[in-house]
This record gives structure tokens, C-alpha cells and sequence, in this order.
């Protein structure tokens, strides 16, 4: 089969404004996602997972702009460049929702308590399609069924807190699928929700993804996410990705310290309760250090001299596994040391 | 909607009895003969001193503190409050013609502070930080610092003594009693009388349309594609009005507290100068009764004002 | 939308051109101070705030009149240099008046304002603390309280026990402990919660103990902020009880006592000087206050980030 890429972003650099400095809290990113098929964006928080996506949506706050790279939005056979549209404009407002659309991470605070579920679906519909309030009914009515909520007619005229968590996200997926979208952006979807909701919203999402075909790229900074929803990982430290590839390259052959680390500090289901967790030491750098080196070097274990002086380039491990790396970690090496 | 109009009536009406109680018993713990305000002073004076027992008696003056009080009550919502010691009126006589002037008072600067004061907390907020917003922003402080009667008599200094724009003070002149004609004489007592609260809208509409701003649900509401103006309004007003609909309540008591002093800086024939020439004149009754009749009119307002703010914001409702 | 797009945009130039042209020189001012220091209202409010206040408290050294004195043959004088801002209908000199007078409005606001706060304070700490029946019996009754205005209130007791300085200040302080009442109340709910209390309950310390010493100090901060807040309050009270006779005694020389001889039409009219320095006095010293008390609270603030 033909891999479709639905969204390309290359090389984007984003900055923030706050407080009179200038905060560069995206430097160079780097990534695709395929139509049908889920990219997890990984790394610790503040490394930049939710400006990716409030970039990709034009949804930065004021001070702050997107200074260069790409972002190409790929629509039947269109390309769109989302970065050289106006924030504000129709064209770009067009594309939200219809195009892309988003699930935020604490659904409570992300509808809106004063209106119905009902309406805010409605909304959304009607904002993107020329149909009749009643089929916009009907449409929101089929789409809360479809995602598992139970009788949905009464449900829809009811307020998000009389909603449960669970059903909240459920409620959320519902708007961000009503239009259809090419591409959908989670950001940590489930983080505020319990474990077994978790699993359940995330069988959700997979089933959506195989019927419609839809784009996923998903925020978190749980591995076990990685490895259960992922076809494709980017992995994220400080502003860069710093190691790119399918899950199996990434995750079962992994080449950046960081990565590694991050493997290292996560318990694994099947290992048994003697498994050493290793947290990765140190703690994230200031934002505003404008020391050369690469960004990771005082708290990796396999720096070498280069590794202070510049920051490295994005080098291909194999195919389409990319790492940002002085002195990427041989496959085996890794073993050898546990 | 109903069970929450029945839960607020619930919680008001013994606040209500509650207040009444207070308000009987500041009359009897008041110096002088309850007697001379609970009769008609017609008949008083003409008795023989003999009789002013029996009158007692008959009005139950004798009986334990319970029951005079409950007969007290009962007299008062069938509307019997008394008479004024000092004109011998029945107190209910003085109620109904001084609170229409008040209530008038009251409503406009009412409508006035929530109109302008939402409409210039907006503007502030989205000209954050700039020369509107530090301008709307000292202006709003200025408006709870200076006292109100002083704005009032600079006011009427200005405007009614040297401009001549606007009368002097009263409610009407004889002859000239249409709104249309009572309107000038409303102007400068309900603008002063809603100043501070003015202010007090404004900072708030302006903080929480700001605090708003940051919310998820607005991030939501632009990631559907919704234009800027139904996130601002649609989205974002209806929830920032919340706060200020409960701000509005909780102010209540301080505007109509406002009146008494607004009234006599413009000699407006309402409740609040009964209230203070009856102070004035040691006439009790007559000063216990308006109390109570303030204290009323507050909880009814702000029960009002409650029941809009369920009408915003399903959560009060439904919580 | 346009203008400010493009006014952000070339804020964000020159910040990035800074960045880019090198690092940025230290700071030395710490945070807080510089925060501070941002906010001009506040500094400029403690100016007019500690010069009213040296005037009148240190009255002598600026005006050589007894506010009391009257002399009748000098009465009504228009501002001159003799008499800064005039004298009375009975000639007593208006700016020491306006000086002395406020030494009593400032103390009768400060007073009420403190003795308001202790008691919402200590009250509130152990109602919100313990809960129970104190608790309902103290919230329901502050709820009574809020329904009343509270002009209203002080009227009336000030018909009922008279008026005088120690009285108004009473009457102040009872009728206006239930707003910080309410607030420490809620900060208590929710700090009680945490596990430093429970901790603490499982060693023994008395409950006291713990409301007040332990958790009490973690809930002041919007307090002290509060305290400000309501000296604005109090002493626009006093002027307005004052401005209706009802107040302090009228013999006494306090704000509102000076301005209530306005309440007569003619003196409004001609003898402009007798209620608009005064006025103006006032407005000056609460608004001080209230830019005071407003940086205060942006800067206790975490949310208000610039
Ligand atoms: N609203 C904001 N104001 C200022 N800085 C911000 C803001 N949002 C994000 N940042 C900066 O961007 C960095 C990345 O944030 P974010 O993308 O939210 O992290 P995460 O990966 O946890 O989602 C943060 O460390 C912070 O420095
Ligand atoms: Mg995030």
C-alpha cells in the first residue's frame, strides 16, 4: 500500500515572547504523519508536545509566532501551508475543524460548562456544513452513539459536568470527528481520565482511525502509550527531536541516550517485579542557556568531546529512522550494559 | 430551575423571619411606650390615662414576648406596620409613598452600572495593557475611592448650580410629572449612585472575560473554527457574566444602602430621607419599619439577581 | 485585530534581535522588587499615602490654627494666604481642620479595618477549621449580616447607643468583620485538608494549637491585602455617616464633619472651598490606598503574569 502523508512538518521553529525575552521553544522540528496510521509525540513536559500542536493548529497564544519551517497540510492532492496563513483569517479557521481538529487533555475544562453537549456538537457541524439544525441534530445524536454513549437523544441536552470523565473525552472525540477531519491532534488525551477509561477511549480512537482513515497524532509522555498506540514515535527533548522512526525502530532499537533513558525508567509489564528502573539523572536545562552544546549533554552518559561544542544534526540509523546525535548507541550496546 | 427557586426561597424566608425578629426586637428594646405607635394617635389622645391599660391589654402589650411578637408579625403582613410617632401617619402610608421613589433610584443606577460597567470591563480587557485599559483602570479606582455624596455635590455643583444643565434636586415638579419630565431630575442621582458600583462591574467584567480568555474551552471553541467574534461572545462572555451577575447580588446592599446618602445630597423624596429625618426625629417605629423594608427589598433584589445568575450558568442550577 | 497583530510583531522583532545579538546582561533586582517596582500606581499611591499622612500626623509643623478656635469676626474668608483653603461659617481655619480631622478619620479607619480583621480572622480560622454547628450558626449568621446594607446598620445603632468616636468604632467593627470572615473561612476549609493537619492531629497538639499556629499563618496573605482594602472602606464610611450629622459628634473635627455644612445649598453654591479641599482630601487618601492594596494584590498574585 502507498503510504499517504497527510501532514508534513519540516524544520519548525517556534518562539515565545512571555515575560520581555525571547524563549525558543521550538528548534527544528521535523515529522510526518500518514494517513490511517498514529504518530506519538513522546518527551517530558515543557519539551515543546503542545506548542507542536498549537502550531500546527495557528492556536499560539499572542506573544508568540512561528519563525520558519513548514507545515504542509496534504488535501486532495492540495498543499497547504499552514504556517503562511493568516491566524486570524477565514481560510485558516476553515481548516480547523474540518481539516484538523483537536482533544485536549482535561475535557472537564475543555468544554464549555454553560452550554449543552448537544449545542457544542451542533456548533461544530454547522459551522463547516450547509445542513438543517434538525439533520446537525441528528448527525450529533448518531456521532455520541457511535462513540459509545448510551441513549444519546436525552444525553445531548445535557451540561458537560453532568458528564462523566470517561464520557466527556467520548463527548470530545465526538465533535473533533463530526466534520471528518484529515488529521486529528490529541493532546494527552487521556491523562486526566483513570486507567481503565484510558483503555477504553484509546480502543476508541483505534477503531476510528481504521473506519475513517483519520491521521492521528497523539501527545503524551507515557511510553506505555507509545508502545500499545503507535506506528510512528517522534521523540522530543527541549525543543528538538532528537530520535524519529517507526515504534519498532524506536522503541526496540533505540539509538539516543535519551530514548534509551526513558526506556530505562518506565516499568515494564511482563518483567516481573525485580526489574531495575533507572531514572535518567539530572534535571531539563534553562530554557534560556545559550551554551553550544547539545542540549541533553549533562545528563547523558555517552557524551564525548563534540558533544559540548555543537549541537548534532538529524542522521539517518535506517530508512526512515532518524536520530540528532553525536554518539548514537549501537544496537547491542544497550544489552550489554544491563 | 424550579427545584433551585424553591431551594433559594428556602434558604430567604427564614433570613427573612430572622430579620423581622431583629427588627421587633429593636423596637422593643427602643426607649418610649410601644403603645403610642401600635394605636391610632387620633383615639390615644383623646383617652383618659385610666384606659391606656386596657388599650394594652387589648393590644396585647402584657402578654409574654413570643406571642407579641407573633401577633406583631402577623399584624405586619396583613399590613398594619404602625404609626409614625411623630405625624401619627400609619407607617404603611409613608412605605408607599417614599419606596416608588427609591425603587425608581435604585433600578436605574442598577441598570446604568451593569451596562456601562460590562461594556467598559470588555473594552479593557481586550485592550490589555494598553492606553484604554491603564486609563479605564485608574478611572475604575478613582470611582471606589472618592465618596459618593462628594461626587454628588461636585456633580451638582457643576452641572445643575453652573452649568444649569440639570435641576437642582427632587424627584418631580408639580404639573410635570410624565417620565419624560421626571427624567432630568433622575439623571444626576442615578449616575452618581451608580458610580462606584461602575467601577466595581468593570473590574471584574474585565477580570474575568480576561481569566476566561485563558481557558481550555476557548482554545476548544477556536480549534472547531469558529470565528473570533462567537468565541469572544459566544463562548467567552456568556461564562465571564457569571461572576458578575454574583458580584451584582453581593452589591445590592451597598447600593441601597447608597441611596439614603445619595437622596439627601439631592433631596430625592425617597425612602432613605423618611429613614433619616425619622433617625433625626427619634421616631423609632418609623426607623425600625424602613429598616426592615430595606432589609426586604435587598433580599428580594438579590434572590432576583440569583436567579438570573442560574439562568447563565447551568452550574448553579443544577449543582 | 490588525494593528495589534502588527504592533505584537514588532515587539516580538525586538526581543528576538536582543536575543540573537548576544546574552543579555544580568539582572540584579530580584524578581518581586522589580515587579514592584513595575507597578507605578502603587509607588505613586505610597507617595500620596505617607505625605497625607506625615501632614496630619505631624499637623503642628504645618499650620499654626487650632482647628477648634473659633473666630466668628473672620468667618466665611475665602482662600488666602492667611488661611490656605478659607475659613468656616464660624472661622475656624480650614486646613488645619482638613490636617487634624484627618488624624481621627485615618485612625477611626485603620482601627475599624483591624479590629474587623482580627475578629472575621479569628472567627473565621476556627469556624472553617472545626466545621460543625459553630460553623453553621457563625456562616448564617455573617449571610444576615450581608443582606443588610451596612450604612443602614450603623445608623441605626448608632441611634441606639448614641453617638461617639469609641462607638462608631465598635459599630465599625461589628458591622464589618463578615467579608474576611468568609474569606479566611474558605482558605481554612481547604487548608485543613492537607496532611501537615492531619499529621499534626495524629501527634496530639491541641486543636487550637493547630488552627491557629499551624494552619492560620497559611491563610492570611489575602488578609493583610483585605485589611487595606477596607481602612478605604471605613473611613468612606465614617465621611458619609459624618456627611448626614450622624457620624462623629459634630464638634469634633473629622473628614465628614467638616463636609457636612454642604448639606446646605447656599454654602455649596458660594463657599466652594469649605467642601472641595476636603472632599478632595479624601478621595486622594482612599485612592492611595487603593492603588496600595491593588499592587499589592497583583503581586501576591501568581496568576497575573506580564
Ligand atoms: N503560554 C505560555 N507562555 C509562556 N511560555 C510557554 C507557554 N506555553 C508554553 N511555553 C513554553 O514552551 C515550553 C513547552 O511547553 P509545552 O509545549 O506546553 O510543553 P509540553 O511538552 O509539556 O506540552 C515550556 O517549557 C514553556 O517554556
Ligand atoms: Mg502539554
Amino acid at each position: 500500500m502507498q503510504q499517504e502523508i497527510v501532514l508534513r512538518i519540516s524544520n519548525l521553529h517556534t518562539n515565545f515572547y512571555t515575560n520581555m525575552r525571547c524563549n525558543k521553544v521550538l528548534k527544528g522540528v521535523s515529522l510526518e504523519v500518514e494517513r490511517g496510521k498514529t504518530l506519538c509525540i513522546v518527551g517530558e513536559s515543557g519539551c515543546g508536545k503542545s506548542v507542536t500542536a498549537a502550531s500546527v493548529m495557528r492556536l499560539l497564544p499572542d506573544l508568540a509566532r512561528i519563525e520558519s519551517g513548514e507545515i504542509v497540510l496534504y488535501d486532495e492532492g492540495r498543499e497547504i501551508h499552514i504556517e503562511a496563513l493568516d491566524k486570524y483569517g477565514k481560510s485558516m479557521s476553515d481548516l480547523r475543524g474540518s481539516k484538523i481538529a483537536m482533544i485536549f487533555q482535561d475535557p472537564m475544562s475543555a468544554l464549555n460548562p454553560v452550554y449543552s453537549i448537544g449545542f457544542q456538537i451542533i456548533e461544530m457541524i454547522k459551522r463547516h456544513t450547509k445542513i438543517s439544525a434538525s439533520i446537525a441534530k441528528e448527525k450529533a445524536v448518531s456521532l455520541l452513539r457511535e462513540m459509545g454513549i448510551s441513549s444519546p437523544e436525552t444525553r445531548i441536552k445535557d451540561f458537560p459536568h453532568q458528564f462523566s470523565g470517561g464520557m466527556r473525552q467520548r463527548a470530545m472525540i465526538a465533535m473533533a470527528m463530526s466534520c471528518e477531519p484529515k488529521l486529528l491532534i490529541a493532546d494527552e488525551p487521556t491523562t486526566a481520565l483513570d486507567v481503565t477509561v484510558q483503555a477504553q477511549i484509546f480502543s476508541l480512537m483505534e477503531k476510528l482511525k481504521k473506519e475513517h482513515g483519520t491521521a492521528v497524532m497523539m501527545i503524551t509522555h507515557d511510553m506505555g502509550v507509545v508502545a500499545e498506540m503507535a506506528d510512528d514515535v517522534v521523540v522530543m527533548y527541549m525543543g528538538y527531536i532528537v530520535e524519529r522512526g517507526s515504534v519498532q525502530q524506536v522503541l526496540k532499537n533505540s539509538t539516543h541516550p535519551y530514548t534509551v533513558g526513558l526506556m530505562r525508567s518506565i516499568p515494564m509489564i511482563g518483567k516481573g517485579k525485580k526489574q531495575k528502573l533507572q531514572p535518567i539523572r539530572g534535571c531539563t536545562a534553562d530554557p534560556y542557556d545559550t551554551s553550544p552544546g547539545c542540549p541533553f549533554v549533562t545528563r547523558c552518559d555517552f557524551s564525548i568531546q563534540l558533544c559540548h561544542e555543537c549541537i548534532p544534526e538529524e542522521s539517518t540509523v535506517s530508512g526512515n529512522h532518524k536520530v540528532r546525535c553525536h554518539n548514537p548507541i549501537q544496537k547491542g550496546a544497550v544489552d550489554a550494559r544491563t | 430551575m424550579l427545584t433551585y427557586t424553591i431551594r433559594r426561597l428556602l434558604i430567604i424566608i427564614p433570613m427573612l423571619i430572622l430579620a423581622s425578629f431583629l427588627v421587633f426586637l429593636g423596637l422593643e428594646l427602643m426607649p418610649g411606650d410601644a403603645v403610642s405607635f401600635m394605636a391610632d394617635p387620633e383615639t390615644l389622645a383623646n383617652m383618659d390615662p385610666a384606659k391606656l391599660d386596657a388599650v394594652r391589654e387589648q393590644l396585647g402589650l402584657n402578654a409574654p414576648f413570643l406571642v407579641r411578637y407573633l401577633r406583631w408579625l402577623s399584624g405586619v403582613l396583613k399590613g398594619d406596620f404602625g404609626y409614625s410617632l411623630t405625624s401619627g401617619v400609619p407607617i404603611k402610608q409613608i412605605v408607599f409613598q417614599t419606596l416608588p421613589a427609591t425603587i425608581e433610584l435604585s433600578l436605574a443606577a442598577l441598570l446604568f452600572s451593569t451596562v456601562l460597567g460590562t461594556i467598559l470591563g470588555i473594552v479593557s480587557a481586550l485592550r490589555r495593557g494598553r492606553m484604554t485599559d491603564n486609563v479605564l483602570t485608574v478611572a475604575g479606582l478613582l470611582g471606589m475611592s472618592v465618596p459618593q455624596f462628594f461626587i454628588g455635590l461636585v456633580s451638582l455643583f457643576v452641572f445643575a448650580i453652573n452649568l444649569g444643565w440639570l435641576p437642582i434636586g427632587g424627584r418631580l415638579r408639580p404639573g410635570y410629572e410624565s417620565f419624560i419630565d421626571r427624567f432630568p431630575h433622575l439623571v444626576l442621582p442615578a449616575v452618581v449612585l451608580g458610580l462606584a458600583l461602575t467601577a466595581g462591574v468593570m473590574r471584574y467584567a474585565r477580570s474575568s472575560m480576561l481569566d476566561v480568555a485563558n481557558k481550555d474551552f476557548i482554545k476548544t471553541a477556536r480549534s472547531k473554527g469558529l470565528s473570533e467574534w462567537r468565541v469572544n461572545f459566544i463562548h467567552g462572555f456568556r461564562v465571564a457574566m457569571t461572576p458578575v451577575a454574583i458580584l451584582l447580588g453581593l452589591r445590592l446592599p451597598t447600593l441601597i444602602g447608597g441611596s439614603v446618602v445619595i437622596e439627601q445630597v439631592f433631596q430625592w423624596p425617597g425612602i432613605g430621607n423618611e429613614f433619616l429625618s425619622a433617625i433625626r426625629g427619634q421616631n423609632y417605629p418609623l426607623v425600625m419599619m424602613i429598616a426592615f423594608f430595606m432589609v426586604l427589598a435587598t433580599m428580594v433584589s438579590s434572590f432576583l439577581i440569583d436567579l438570573v445568575t442560574a439562568l447563565l450558568d447551568p452550574r448553579v442550577r443544577l449543582s | 485585530m490588525n494593528s495589534m497583530q502588527r504592533r505584537l510583531n514588532k515587539k516580538m522583532d525586538i526581543l528576538l534581535e536582543r536575543e540573537n545579538s548576544g546574552p543579555l546582561k544580568k539582572k540584579n533586582l530580584n524578581r518581586a522588587l522589580r515587579r514592584a517596582l513595575q507597578n507605578k500606581l502603587a509607588l505613586v499611591g505610597l507617595g500620596i499615602f505617607l505625605s497625607i499622612i506625615i501632614l496630619c500626623f505631624f499637623a503642628p509643623l504645618f499650620t499654626k490654627y487650632d482647628p477648634l478656635k473659633i473666630n466668628i469676626r473672620a468667618s466665611l474668608q475665602s482662600p488666602s494666604a492667611a488661611h490656605i483653603f478659607g475659613t468656616d461659617t464660624i472661622g475656624r481655619d480650614i486646613f488645619s481642620r482638613i490636617l487634624y480631622g484627618g488624624r481621627l478619620s485615618i485612625l477611626i479607619g485603620f482601627g475599624s479595618a483591624i479590629g474587623a480583621s482580627f475578629l472575621g480572622v479569628v472567627l473565621g480560622a476556627w469556624a472553617g477549621y472545626r466545621g460543625g454547628w459553630f460553623d453553621f450558626l457563625m456562616l448564617r449568621t455573617s449571610e444576615l449580616f450581608l443582606f443588610f446594607p451596612q450604612i443602614i446598620l450603623c445608623l441605626l445603632l448608632v441611634t441606639m447607643v448614641g453617638q461617639s468616636v469609641g462607638n462608631l468604632l465598635g459599630i465599625f467593627i461589628f458591622t464589618g468583620w463578615c467579608g474576611i470572615f468568609r474569606m479566611t473561612r474558605a482558605r481554612m476549609l481547604s487548608l485543613r485538608e492537607e496532611e501537615y493537619v492531619q499529621a499534626l492531629k495524629v501527634l496530639g497538639v491541641p486543636e487550637p494549637i493547630i488552627c491557629y499556629k499551624h494552619v492560620l499563618p497559611n491563610a492570611l496573605g489575602p488578609v493583610f491585602v483585605n485589611i487595606t482594602l477596607s481602612t478605604a472602606i471605613f473611613i468612606l464610611q465614617e465621611a458619609a455617616l459624618s456627611f448626614m450629622g450622624l457620624g462623629v459628634p459634630l464638634e469634633i473635627a473629622t473628614w465628614g464633619n467638616i463636609l457636612n455644612v454642604a448639606n446646605n445649598l447656599n454654602i455649596l453654591k458660594v463657599n466652594w472651598w469649605i467642601w472641595l479641599p476636603v472632599g478632595t482630601m479624601i478621595s486622594l487618601f482612599v485612592l492611595s490606598i487603593n492603588f496600595i492594596g491593588d499592587g499589592l494584590r497583583d503581586s501576591t498574585d501568581p496568576s497575573q503574569q506580564g
